[in-house]
């Protein structure tokens, strides 16, 4: 009786294994493929894709706003804004991304190669909650039109382990010290930046809008002192994930990164401490864009909408992204160790000097030629 | 019978022409453009611009070069190691456990090589175990300096590529006929002799192939030293990389050093091939 379902699976399976009935199922396979492997298209009536950095959406907010709305919300991960806006430009006839993540310095950018659309800001009814400093802003504009909602202030920031780098240093100056060979990590399209403060020259750009001689004369001389200092650096990293292992493993004990990416270590108790340097620092604004001619234009709008709805939003968008929110009182959720570790302090902050837009085009060029330079010295 | 061949060829033909023929294609025209992905309005340029870029900066030879070196470095260190682990397993083993003891070489490549490369840096870090261990025996104090340096890149590429010479190998060692190594033993040819006169010279083929197949993978490796070297070990495929990376259209630079590095590596290979496969068999 036991054996009965078992006999009769067998009797109505295929009668015998043999070559031609392999291959005949093996082509069906083939056939089947194309239509198994085809993407989900864009445009759907009740989904929405976003091309955004790792944290950026917090996953509680998105399984609330689909559960609410019934949007799936599809998210596509950047890590940052070069290949992002190649990507972008690729797929410009048939956008697969409805919102994207643009820095406010390099909005422009992505307006002159027309892969984002103005933002018809009417349609959040919540625009009113974010932080006017940022609303009003000159990076999120363009030839008078609004062009993306601000989320987050980034900062360049000197990191260090406060139990190996004593005293705690003050100045970009730091990763040339011997002391430290082969004990610091940084990016170098960003720490490129950070030297030039170093040396005295204007690495937000903003004093080389029309001076390009200026501006090649500034960045070769910073490039010039990272080829010398070569040997002082352990690790050229991209990844934040990487700069973690590498302070958590005591490889690395001072490095340049953006304010928030440490969080997690200095919330689990970690020795890693974060400064603004006395020459200054540089600073960006992350915002959400709607890409043009997106698919599901009205979904972006309504999620847009949904994640400026309360300061709460702007404290899980803290505590996932790392970064200070720009909507007003998302502060006031923070706990004050989480404060401690993810927002900048009022004397910090006014040290930042925040990227220009207008030179971003001159920037992108000196610094993407001098970039492969120092790595290729 | 001749519709049935002429099917039989397609999916080759489409395989080699579709993924293979089409994006070097691709490549080569991106190469000659003056800018790439091309901003709107702009109306591209053909040119060699590129290629003399690479002619005339010298800044860019030393990761070709450091390139090269270190591809032919770990292919030699492959070929030391995997050698007599092929013929271990190939001549000193019974018939019938060969399979297995190759099954086990192979079993930690049935991981993801990121994994792979994760868990040796896991093992070298300051904190890893290869310092733990170190510091527990009271060898040391501070941690020894071992990742991120050319030892753990090409350690880690060794470990990475290791499979690539070893299959060539023992392919050609397990063919080698029996009989010729029992009558240059009967002959009176020492071990040594039996290894150089005999085994070595049949088994070329093995180490042409192995060899060739490692240095154009440790050429173009990219995760390996992305991951496990530092910021004195740039190799030319980093380099490329942040070409692509890049947003001020410098795909076309990116474009034309890749093709440079495919032009290289396989002028390479095909010298070594050339010189180690003996005419005869080239021509079998």
């Amino acid at each position: 009786m036991t054996d009965q379902p078992r006999r009769r699976f067998l009797v109505s399976g295929p009668a015998r294994v043999t070559r031609r009935a392999v291959l005949r199922a093996a082509g069906g396979a083939i056939a089947a493929a194309p239509a198994l492997l085809r993407a989900r298209p864009a445009a759907a009536a009740a989904a929405l894709n976003i091309t955004a950095y790792d944290g950026f959406i917090p996953p509680a907010f998105k399984r609330q706003f689909e559960a609410v709305t019934g949007i799936e919300v599809r998210v596509r991960l950047a890590s940052s804004q070069a290949p992002e806006l190649n990507l972008l430009v690729a797929e410009r006839a048939h956008p697969l991304s409805d919102i994207c993540t643009v820095t406010g310095n390099r909005i422009h950018q992505f307006v002159e190669a027309q892969v984002i659309e103005p933002l018809d800001a009417r349609r959040l009814a919540n625009w009113k909650r974010i932080n006017p400093l940022y609303t009003g802003s000159d990076w999120i504009t363009v030839d008078g039109a609004v062009m993306a909602v601000p989320l987050f202030v980034g900062a360049d920031v000197l990191v260090y382990n406060s139990d190996k780098v004593v005293p705690a240093p003050d100045s970009w100056g730091a990763m040339f010290d011997r002391r430290y060979q082969r004990r610091t990590a940084y990016v170098i399209e960003d720490f490129l930046q950070c030297t030039m403060l170093y040396q005295g020259a204007d690495g937000s750009f903003a004093a080389y809008v029309d001076k390009p001689e200026e501006a090649r004369r500034a960045v070769n001389a910073a490039r010039d002192l990272l080829i010398k200092n070569k040997s002082q650096v352990l690790k050229f990293y991209e990844d934040g994930s990487v700069l973690q292992q590498l302070l958590t493993g005591e490889d690395v004990v001072l490095a340049q990164t953006y304010a928030g990416t440490l969080a997690k270590l200095i919330l689990a108790g970690q020795p890693i401490r974060l400064a603004i340097p006395r020459e200054g620092s540089l600073a960006f604004v992350y915002n959400f864009a709607v890409v043009k001619n997106a698919a599901n234009r009205d979904n972006a709008y309504r999620f847009l909408d949904a994640l400026l709805a309360y300061p709460d939003i702007g404290a899980a968008l803290t505590r996932s992204a790392g970064y200070t929110s720009t909507f007003l009182g998302a502060e006031a959720s923070l706990s004050e160790l989480e404060r401690r570790a993810f927002l900048l302090t009022p004397d910090q902050l006014k040290r930042l000097r925040f990227l220009s837009y207008k030179a971003q085009a001159l920037s992108s060029a000196l610094i993407d030629r001098a970039v492969e330079e120092v790595q290729a010295g | 019978m001749r519709g049935g061949r002429v099917l039989l060829l397609l999916g080759p033909v489409l395989w080699i022409v579709g993924l293979n023929l089409a994006p070097l294609f691709e490549m080569t025209r991106i190469s000659l453009l003056d800018s790439y992905p091309a901003a709107p309005g702009h109306v591209a340029r053909y040119g060699f611009e590129s290629y003399l870029t690479f002619i005339s900066s010298p800044i860019y030879r030393g990761s070709f070069l450091r390139s090269f070196v270190f591809a032919a470095v770990t292919t030699v260190l492959a070929l030391i190691v995997a050698y007599p682990l092929a013929y271990a397993i190939a001549l000193k083993t019974p018939a019938r456990g060969r399979l297995r003891h190759l099954l086990l070489l192979v079993a930690p490549f049935w991981t993801s090589e990121i994994v792979r490369i994760f868990a040796i840096m896991l093992l070298l870090s300051n904190r890893g175990a290869v310092n733990g261990v170190l510091r527990w025996a009271g060898i040391t104090d501070d941690p020894l300096p071992l990742l991120y340096n050319q030892y753990s890149l090409t350690f880690g590429m060794l470990y990475v590529v290791l499979l690539a010479m070893l299959l060539p190998l023992y392919a050609a060692l397990e063919k080698l006929p029996r009989d010729l190594l029992e009558a240059a033993a009967s002959l009176g040819a020492k071990p040594w002799t039996r290894l150089v006169r005999v085994t070595l010279p049949l088994s070329r083929d093995g180490v042409a192939s192995g060899s060739a197949l490692v240095f154009l993978i440790s050429l173009g490796a990219f995760a390996v030293p992305m991951l496990l070297g530092g910021a004195d070990t740039t190799l030319f495929s980093m380099t490329i990389a942040s070409m692509f990376a890049s947003s001020a259209g410098r795909w076309p630079l990116g474009a034309a050093f890749g093709l440079i590095l495919l032009a290289g590596g396989l002028g390479v290979a095909g010298v070594v091939m050339h010189l180690t496969v003996p005419r005869k068999a080239a021509a079998a």
